[in-house]
């Protein structure tokens, strides 16, 4: 335990240790998606008339739009190539004789990055509340329910990454796979466009997929409309999707060791 | 000028070769440009379920403005951004030295060096859904219209670049540039609308300063909605402003490189 947490807590001071970039990339990514979809849908309001689409007030969708990229940071957590980058300069090698799990050690990092996203999250959301005065009042329950959500999801995202990152063993790069990975889950978990907007039979097909789980849900358990109910058959398709994913990523890891030479590009 | 076409040339051969050593990341990296493809479709698609107009443009319009902005990503991603993704870091080790004891232009050198051959092939890709978009147009078109768009959004592309390049020449006066990428990608996600949704102070901005508006909504505007000498002026004169300040940051820029590394 106490080595888990010299880990977590040193990734947490790298991540600190880089502030000016690191405030600049929130603030850049927030703001642009924001500013973006302000305009977007004023302009689709505007057109079409009306207080309301799909169930969205004006207010509402913008809430939504401000949540998806602090969402997002939390559940992705630390940048890509963690993983691949040290079986391509052969780093990997160190970490197979320490005495904690390589993968407990990069889920610290993971958790450590997404423990500094979780106070910005927070902060994007106080503030938008002081500027804006939306109709939306955080209940402890909607946050109570939240919480765990965005770890699950969290970790369903990290499974998936890894995995990804793990056909570095075989393929000579595979920076695209991961950005694929964070386009398809950014479009079909609702991060373009709330799921709402989708046609019936694309919201039915993609509740089941695990995109979902990892944007349009944690934002909807944040926004107090989720019922029991769907909370636990949420957070229970989630853990199902993880665990798949775990099982496909040992497979992967047991079999790309044992090509690993260690040697590095 | 001879001389410079021949050199690119070999650059051109020297990254397609390059680029065919790794098979399996060519194909992964054009399959995700095309996913980037497929997910603006789907998302205009989405757009035009709710609503009949998104700045004045209906549905075919706004294809027609869509396929523009992928054609001038396509070109990017094609000649430029592989170097301008590295500029930074040649500085911040000093290996801009190579760069700059070369007998040609530096800035040449580091913005076309490598060729994304990859890309290329997205270009084809992007110029097939530019025609396709153009097929479904609900006016005649001509040969000069359909040149002009073509011509516009190469400026756009040029335009493109040179904003890239103007957010990360900081560079020299700060210790890193991923910072300065990010903020880049993020502001070009206003290149993905069309230009009318902008509105007020915003707006003003995004067609002077930032000028982000310009690179593929004016084209598609003096395409759809006929050639306005206004329009194209002020195309011209942001792109001739912004040509000028590059100079002056690149020159001010390399005054104060170090060729220190960190």
């Amino acid at each position: 335990m106490n080595v888990a947490l010299s880990f977590y807590l040193m990734e947490l001071k790298k991540i600190i240790s880089y502030r000016a970039e690191f405030w600049l990339g929130f603030a850049g990514n927030v703001l642009s998606q924001f500013g973006v979809a302000f305009f977007l849908w004023k302009a689709i309001f505007a057109a079409r008339g009306g207080e309301s689409i799909q169930g969205y007030t004006f207010g509402g969708l913008m809430l939504y739009y401000l949540l998806v990229p602090l969402v997002e940071r939390v559940v992705h957590g630390q940048e890509m190539g963690y993983v691949s980058a040290e079986i391509y300069d052969g780093s990997l090698s160190r970490y197979l004789i320490y005495p904690v799990s390589y993968f407990r050690i990069k889920y610290l990092g993971h958790l450590a990055q997404a423990t500094v996203f979780l106070v910005q999250l927070f902060l994007g959301l106080a503030l938008f509340l002081a500027v804006f005065h939306a109709p939306f009042s955080l209940s402890w329950q909607a946050l109570a329910r939240t919480l765990p959500v965005l770890l699950c999801s969290g970790l369903l995202f990290f499974i998936v990454t890894v995995n990804l990152e793990m056909l570095a063993f075989w393929a000579d790069n595979v920076w695209s796979i991961s950005v694929l990975h964070r386009l398809a889950s950014h479009l079909l978990g609702g991060g373009l466009i709330p799921l709402a907007f989708f046609p019936g039979w694309a919201q039915t097909l993609l509740d089941w997929l695990p995109f979902t789980r990892m944007v349009s849900f944690p934002i909807r358990c944040l926004l107090g409309q989720v019922g029991n109910a769907e909370w636990i058959r949420g957070l229970g398709l989630t853990l199902m999707w993880a665990w798949l994913f775990a099982l496909s990523g040992a497979l992967l890891w047991r079999k790309g060791l044992k090509g690993y030479n260690g040697v590095g590009i | 000028m001879l001389r410079y076409l021949r050199l690119y040339g070999h650059f051109m051969r020297f990254s397609i070769s390059r680029a065919l050593e790794f098979r399996i990341d060519f194909f992964f990296r054009v399959f995700m440009d095309l996913a980037y493809y497929g997910i603006q479709i789907a998302f205009y698609q989405v757009v035009f379920l709710q609503t009949p107009l998104l700045g004045g443009w209906d549905s075919r319009q706004t294809f027609i403005f869509m396929s523009g902005f992928l054609v001038v990503d396509a070109i990017t991603m094609t000649v430029v951004s592989n170097n301008l993704w590295f500029l930074p870091v040649a500085v911040n080790r000093g290996d801009l030295d190579y760069y700059l004891v070369r007998p040609v232009s530096s800035l040449f050198f580091l913005s076309l060096r490598d060729f994304a051959a990859n890309s290329f092939l997205n270009l084809l890709f992007a110029i097939g859904i530019f025609a396709w978009a153009l097929s479904r147009a609900s006016f005649p078109l001509t040969f000069a219209s359909v040149s002009l768009y073509l011509a516009m959004l190469l400026a756009g592309a040029f335009l493109h670049y040179m904003m890239h390049l103007i957010i990360i020449l900081p560079v020299f006066w700060l210790q890193s540039g991923s910072g300065l990428h990010a903020i880049f990608y993020s502001m070009s996600r206003f290149m993905e609308r069309p230009d009318r949704i902008f509105t007020g102070w915003v707006r003003k901005v995004l067609v002077t300063v930032f000028p982000f508006c310009l690179m593929a909504s004016f084209p598609a505007r003096l395409f759809l909605e006929g050639l306005r000498w206004e329009v194209l002026a002020h195309f011209l004169a942001v792109t001739a402003g912004v040509f000028g300040a590059i100079l002056l940051i690149w020159r001010a820029g390399l005054r104060a490189y170090s060729s220190a590394s960190s």
